[in-house]
């Protein structure tokens, strides 16, 4: 019925120009969805765990989703994104996310990490991940 | 002059410009302070805003990741600015930093930012607030009061320099030039000040034209009085020559006839030569000079009564010699405002007075044998009868007619003649008292009065040595005498009421009768009217 839901929904934002992300999770993961601030928070090392208490461990890419996810999450530029994190790093006290090369790879690290949370192209999601999140 | 220091006219303005541009000065700067002070607070704000714009970016940053590094970075760098004096950041997740500089200054009010979260949908996230540095505000302040000082004054000053030496150089040393030179001149020279060249037609000028001019004036004054003091001077020398050495004495009396002023003469004049001009000072007058000092003190009463120029013939005390008659002239003075005082003139007429004796003696009397005229004997007689005031001391009148003269004349001459007469009238006195009066009447006419003479007997015996007298025989030369006779008619004023004409018809009547009767004799009219002749037996020898 959720995957009809969300079939649905893709059918729709289908005539958009852009490819939809998704925010995935493990699919033991309790939590049901976040917000796209959520999302940003976590993303941003600003919250370290799920709203639920549980440690979260953002997963970031490499390739060029990699843009498109912060645009539509943050409204920014990446390269805002990346100043922004190139200031935190300078302090030495955080770091920003891991980055995987491609949605596969993010996809098998959400899958082996309950605590893990990252972004795909919504046409490689899978049902093996739980999806808290879709950005169009 | 020159001990004294001088007071230029410039210094004075310099001490005034100086105080003026001190308190201006202050002044200024105090008003400076304020507004500077006020504007640096402005400034400072606008200042703290402009900085965290600067910072807000990373400030919001560091709220949002809860970054306290990137935090503490922030606010070192915002309190590297003097302006800031503390600054903090807090954000909603409980991070909470606070920098500030440790001066001890009133707080002032915080400039707050709030900050927002860079990405997303711009929420509030935390505030970062700044508290400026007062100090640095009362510093901004002061130093720029002290410049404003420091200009003002430098500017100030100058131009006070400026004018002082405008004012010094084109009114102060011409003005000083000025009076200078007229302080050098004195009053009544021919000197004039010079009109400053750079000065023509302004207010000096004018100033030094019109002292020239008043110069001119006074000159012109000074010799105008000099001439009058010399002419007065000379007039002086004259009166005091005059008052020195005139002949007549000049005085000053007080009220009560004591002398203030004498001129060197009078000492002379009312011969008192031994005392000197100051000895006669505060001498009394009258009793010094006069023989009769009342009538110079009466003198002196109707001076003032007639309040008017009074004068006597006076006589000098007689200190031994002849009588010393002076003029005096006196009036009361009217010009002195002390009390009463007399002034005077008194000179010598001793002379005069002798003269006037003289003159009156030669009219009283006849120049040939000395005894009274006609006039002169009838005014003693006058003088007689109104003096007396009873029947006692009656004047007897005695008409004497030389008989026999006419011939003695014709034959021997008029020299002769005149001899007879001088030596008949010798006769005449040798024959009556001092006291009585001889008079020729003219030709060979004499008068007699006896004087006080009551018994008749007494007279008609004066008569018969008449009669005997000129009998003797009048001797012209050494061998020539001649023989005469004479007739007398007398009278007595025996009533009060007899007139000297009725006196003389009487007497002329019994002479008349003495004639008829052959001469050489006298007769007397008794009460009754009859006339008696009586003649005296001469025998005389040869």
């Amino acid at each position: 019925m959720r995957n009809l839901l969300i079939s649905l929904l893709l059918a729709m934002c289908m005539p958009s120009a852009q490819a939809e992300l998704v925010v995935i999770a493990h699919f033991k993961n309790s939590i049901v969805g976040l917000t796209a601030k959520q999302v940003q928070d976590l993303f941003l090392g600003r919250e370290r765990t799920f709203p639920n208490g549980k440690f979260a461990l953002p997963i970031d890419q490499s390739s060029p989703l990699r843009a498109e996810f912060y645009e539509k999450l943050t409204g920014r530029p990446v390269e805002q994104i990346n100043a922004y994190w190139a200031r935190i790093m300078f302090t030495g006290q955080a770091s920003p996310p891991q980055q995987l090369p491609d949605d596969k790879a993010v996809l098998q690290t959400v899958r082996e990490n309950e605590g893990a949370i990252g972004y795909i192209d919504k046409t490689r999601v899978d049902n093996t991940v739980r999806v808290l999140l879709l950005l169009n | 002059m020159n001990t004294v220091k001088k007071r230029y006219l410039y210094q004075k303005l310099a001490q005034s410009v100086f105080w003026a541009a001190l308190m201006l000065t202050v002044l200024t700067s105090v008003l400076y302070f304020f507004t500077e002070f006020k504007r640096s607070r402005e400034k400072t704000v606008i200042m703290i805003n402009q900085l965290l714009d600067t910072v807000e970016n990373t400030a919001a940053i560091a709220a949002y990741s809860n970054n306290s590094n990137i935090g503490e970075d922030v606010l070192k760098g915002l309190l590297r600015n003097d302006i800031i004096h503390e600054a903090r950041l807090s954000n909603s997740q409980g991070l909470q930093l606070k920098k500030e500089r440790n001066t001890k200054v009133p707080k002032q009010d915080e400039i707050i930012r709030i900050l927002r979260s860079p990405f997303g949908d711009a929420e509030a996230i935390g505030r970062l607030s700044i508290t400026p540095e007062a100090q640095y505000n009362l510093l901004e302040a002061r130093d720029s009061a002290l410049f404003s000082a420091l200009n003002s004054s430098l500017l100030i000053g100058l131009t006070a320099l400026i004018v002082l030496l405008m004012v010094r150089s084109s009114l102060s040393r011409p003005l000083m030039k000025v009076s200078d030179t007229l302080h050098a001149i004195k009053a009544g020279e021919q000197e004039r000040l010079e009109p400053p060249p750079q000065n023509q037609g302004d207010e000096l000028g004018q100033l030094v034209e019109d002292i020239n001019g008043l110069l001119e004036k006074l000159q012109e004054k000074f010799k105008a009085e000099h001439a009058l003091r010399e002419e007065v001077e000379i007039i002086e020398q004259q009166l005091r020559n005059i008052f020195e050495t005139t002949s007549a004495g000049i005085f000053l009396l007080d009220e009560a006839g004591r002398l203030l002023t004498v001129n060197p003469t009078l000492s002379q004049v009312i011969e008192v030569p031994h005392l000197s001009q100051a000895e006669l000072l505060g001498q009394d007058f009258p009793e010094l000079a006069f023989a009769e000092p009342a009538l110079m003190r009466e003198l002196m009463r109707v001076a003032v009564e007639r309040n008017q120029s009074v004068a006597q013939d006076l006589r000098l005390i007689n200190h031994g010699g002849e009588n010393t008659w002076v003029h005096c002239l006196l009036s009361r003075q009217t010009a002195g405002l002390n009390g009463l005082r007399f002034e005077g003139v008194v000179y010598d007429i001793t002379d005069r007075m002798a003269a006037e004796t003289s003159t009156r003696h030669e009219a009283d009397h006849d120049s040939l044998t000395g005894l009274f005229r006609r006039q002169a004997a009838e005014r003693e007689l006058i003088k007689l009868i109104n003096q007396r005031t009873d029947k006692e001391n009656a004047p007897v009148l005695l008409l004497l007619d030389l008989d026999y003269f006419k011939e003695v004349n014709d034959t021997y001459g008029h020299d002769a003649g005149d001899r007879v007469l001088v030596e008949a009238a010798n006769r005449f006195k040798n024959c009556i008292r001092t006291s009585d009066i001889v008079a020729r009447l003219g030709g060979d006419e004499f008068l007699i009065i006896l004087v006080n003479c009551a018994p008749p007997d007494y007279s008609r015996q004066i008569a018969r040595d008449i009669l005997v007298a000129i009998s003797k025989p009048f001797q012209l030369s050494s061998t020539v005498s001649v023989k005469l006779g004479v007739s007398i008619g007398m009278t007595i004023q025996d009533g009060l009421e007899q007139t000297l004409e009725e006196l003389y018809k009487a007497a002329d009547l019994a002479m008349y009768e003495v004639k008829r009767q052959g001469k050489n004799g006298f007769a007397m009219i008794s009460g009754d009217g009859s006339i008696v002749v009586e003649k005296v037996a001469i025998n005389h020898p040869g």
